[in-house]
């Protein structure tokens, strides 16, 4: 092939590839990095290609012509990589799911764990009624107030204060509870990922998207619980609600943090083992 | 040969070229022509998806080098692209041996 008009070959050269690429960035679809890269892979890819071809005699123009006819159409490369990006083997997708739904499990256990020890807190600074007392209305049969007293000898007789020190004893120990257990799951779920290739068939950010939703509605519903009763008049009892939702909002905080700096971090970086200098993305 | 042909034969072979070392798409293209003998000439642009799909699979890794003018995404071997290329190459073998096996059955 010859270049038959007044441009400059090179110039001509380069639009060949340029052209290509436009067309084909122009069907690629999906995450904006997996775009790029492919992208920056196919250009180095031509390039290469043409000046090969330029090294075998070819002119500019025709060197970058071949260079394209043998990378085949952009329509078949797009497709395949779509067909490819679709097609997420079940079996990694089942396990990617079960280890994220472990951790973020772990992870809301031990939150609740922390509200328990916030709702202590709460039951030392204000009542054990701000964080167990009861609705009014609420009453007690003898007997049970016979068995709240029994367990509780410091509430001198005094029934509800019996039943508010016992609940709140309740609230605090079985929410630590809840958290030794989520530390257990946490500790599976790390050594589960142990020696693992990082590979993960979810959408990066997924994770810590899901931790805010959950978080952030569980925040918005405890907080708004405690600002409702309160309201109300009855401050008996907001500290269960309060103690979660103070929680709930710092994990929800933690969570968009983790969300901004997954998605802001940079494709994985690797020294091959040639030392070739490796330029982050 | 076609690339349809080649349809679940062509990730081993890139695990089998990047077993001896790390390349990028163009070096991988090349020797899978030239240690074939020119018979896997293929539309240069399907080796992509497979190297991509190699490395979501975790049996590749790779990396942007700085080249003189350009950077230029590098794939490697993992661990689990060792093992993978072993067993491909077991299951190549059980599978030449057969047919080997049946055609040269009739063969003078």
């Amino acid at each position: 092939m010859s270049d038959t008009s007044g441009d400059q070959p090179a110039n001509r050269a380069s639009d060949s590839i340029d052209r290509y690429l436009d067309r084909l960035l122009g069907l690629l679809r999906g995450d904006p990095a997996d775009v790029r890269r492919t992208l920056v892979e196919v250009e180095d890819h031509l390039r290469e290609s043409a000046a090969a071809g330029m090294a075998r005699g070819l002119s500019g123009l025709g060197a970058a012509e071949e260079a394209v006819a043998r990378f085949g159409p952009p329509e078949r490369l797009a497709r395949r990589i779509h067909r490819d990006a679709m097609s997420v083997p079940v079996g990694g997708l089942v396990g990617c799911g079960v280890r994220s739904a472990a951790g973020i499990a772990g992870v809301g256990l031990v939150a609740i764990g922390l509200s328990g020890l916030v709702a202590e807190a709460l039951g030392r600074l204000a009542s054990p009624d701000f964080v167990a007392g009861d609705l009014p209305g609420v009453t007690y049969t003898a007997q049970r107030c016979a068995e709240f007293l029994a367990l509780q000898p410091d509430a001198r007789g005094d029934c509800a204060k019996a039943a508010s020190l016992h609940h709140w004893g309740e609230v605090v120990e079985y929410r630590v509870a809840a958290g030794l257990l989520g530390l257990l799951v946490l500790a599976a779920w790390a050594l589960a990922r142990r020696g693992r290739p990082a590979t993960d068939v979810l959408p990066r950010g997924l994770v810590p998207a899901v931790v805010v939703a959950l978080f952030g509605v569980a925040a918005v519903g405890l907080l708004g619980l405690s600002v409702v009763q309160a309201i109300s008049g009855w401050s008996d009892g907001v500290g269960q609600w309060l103690s979660g939702g103070l929680v709930s909002t710092v994990v929800a905080l933690i969570g968009i943090a983790w969300l901004r700096r997954e998605l802001a971090r940079p494709l994985d970086a690797w020294v091959p083992s040639n030392g070739s200098p490796i330029v982050n993305e | 040969m076609t690339s349809e042909r080649l349809k679940g034969h062509l990730e081993p072979l890139v695990l089998a070229v990047l077993e001896r070392q790390p390349a990028h798409g163009y070096a991988v293209i090349l020797d899978l022509k030239e240690r074939s003998g020119g018979v896997f000439d293929l539309p240069e642009g399907t080796v992509y998806p497979a190297l991509h799909r190699l490395e979501r699979a975790g049996l590749l890794r790779s990396g942007w080098a700085a080249g003189s003018t350009r950077h230029r995404r590098v794939y490697s071997l993992t661990a689990a692209g060792e093992r993978a290329l072993t067993e491909h190459r077991a299951q190549w073998r059980r599978f030449a041996r057969g047919v080997q096996l049946v055609l040269a059955e009739g063969a003078p």
